[in-house]
């Protein structure tokens, strides 16, 4: 909760300067982002890679464990086709791209401003990417905020499908503590197989 | 985009074979650091998309109704699956 903070405080603090005209350009254009992407992904992969436990947690793994990830991105992507019919900005395509962020908001939004960006223009890609961003950050909080409701009237499971890519990490603790520490191992493979699959999806999505 | 999946590739690879040294705790840490830097940067595009800031509420509700349509999918299947489970358990 503290992180997500955190991090909607840079995000509002860059907002806030992003409307002064003093700034100075290269604060503004696509290279300094794509850099701290790469920097990420190289960061990522690094502390996975150097995870010992995460080695043991995934030889353990049954392969029906992968059902569950699969459950969530079908019910996820057929959850914002369904909003795609309201939302009359955006193409059905597009929506897609945003719903497969599955909660990894810095990425997600990130891909889609690249991405978008030779076919929507700047500022229409922008828009697009802040409704990615926006939008796995609202999932990231609705799971953690409603953790305890959904178990009860949902089930073990539907806790850490809420939760996408975030069962890994942001909302492991709250699935812990309400789906229960047995879900523990699921709930982490989970996250890593969703992990993986939200770049190929998204700049599939992106280019339909 | 494959130079993207490939660098986190190059990480994995890398994380692996230096799996046990000291400096792997410090990319796990810097990853929060890169991400607050990443979504200042975004900001600043954001602030200065006047395009966007126009149309803010559009936007909010955009992503309200994306993230909650898309939670709840998910959650209806993963209702289902449990469902299933315990179906197949008392069987």
């Amino acid at each position: 909760m503290k992180s997500s903070l955190a991090v909607l405080g840079f995000f509002t603090a860059g907002c806030w300067l992003g409307t002064r005209p003093e700034l100075p350009e290269f604060l503004r254009g696509g290279l300094l982002p794509l850099a701290a992407l790469y920097l990420l992904m190289l960061e990522v992969g690094v502390s996975l890679g150097s995870d010992a436990k995460l080695k043991e947690i995934l030889r353990s793994v049954k392969l029906r464990w992968l059902l569950l990830p699969a459950g969530t991105a079908a019910g996820t992507l057929l959850g914002a086709l369904a909003a795609s019919v309201f939302i009359t900005r955006w193409s059905w395509s597009e929506c897609l791209a945003v719903g497969s962020g599955f909660g990894y908001y810095s990425l997600s939004s990130i891909l889609i401003a690249r991405l978008k960006e030779p076919v929507l223009g700047a500022q229409a890609a922008g828009a697009l990417a802040t409704v990615a961003l926006l939008s796995n950050m609202i999932r990231e909080m609705f799971t953690l905020l409603f953790a305890p409701l959904l178990v009860r009237f949902f089930g073990k499971f539907a806790l850490v499908a809420a939760g996408g890519v975030t069962s890994m990490d942001a909302t492991l603790p709250v699935i812990a503590r309400y789906s229960g520490k047995d879900m523990t191992f699921l709930a982490i493979v989970h996250g890593v197989t969703l992990d993986f699959s939200v770049p190929f999806l998204v700049a599939f999505f992106c280019s339909l | 985009m494959i130079t993207l999946i490939g660098t986190l590739f190059a990480g994995l690879f890398i994380g692996f074979l230096a799996r046990g040294r000291r400096w792997t705790l410090w990319a796990g840490k810097s990853v929060s650091g890169t991400v607050y830097v990443l979504l200042f940067l975004m900001g600043i595009g954001v602030g200065g998309n006047r395009e966007l800031l126009a149309n803010l509420s559009a936007v909010g509700a955009e992503a309200l109704a994306l993230s909650l349509s898309a939670a709840a999918g998910s959650i209806a299947v993963g209702a289902w699956m449990y469902k299933k489970l315990l179906e197949r358990g008392s069987r």
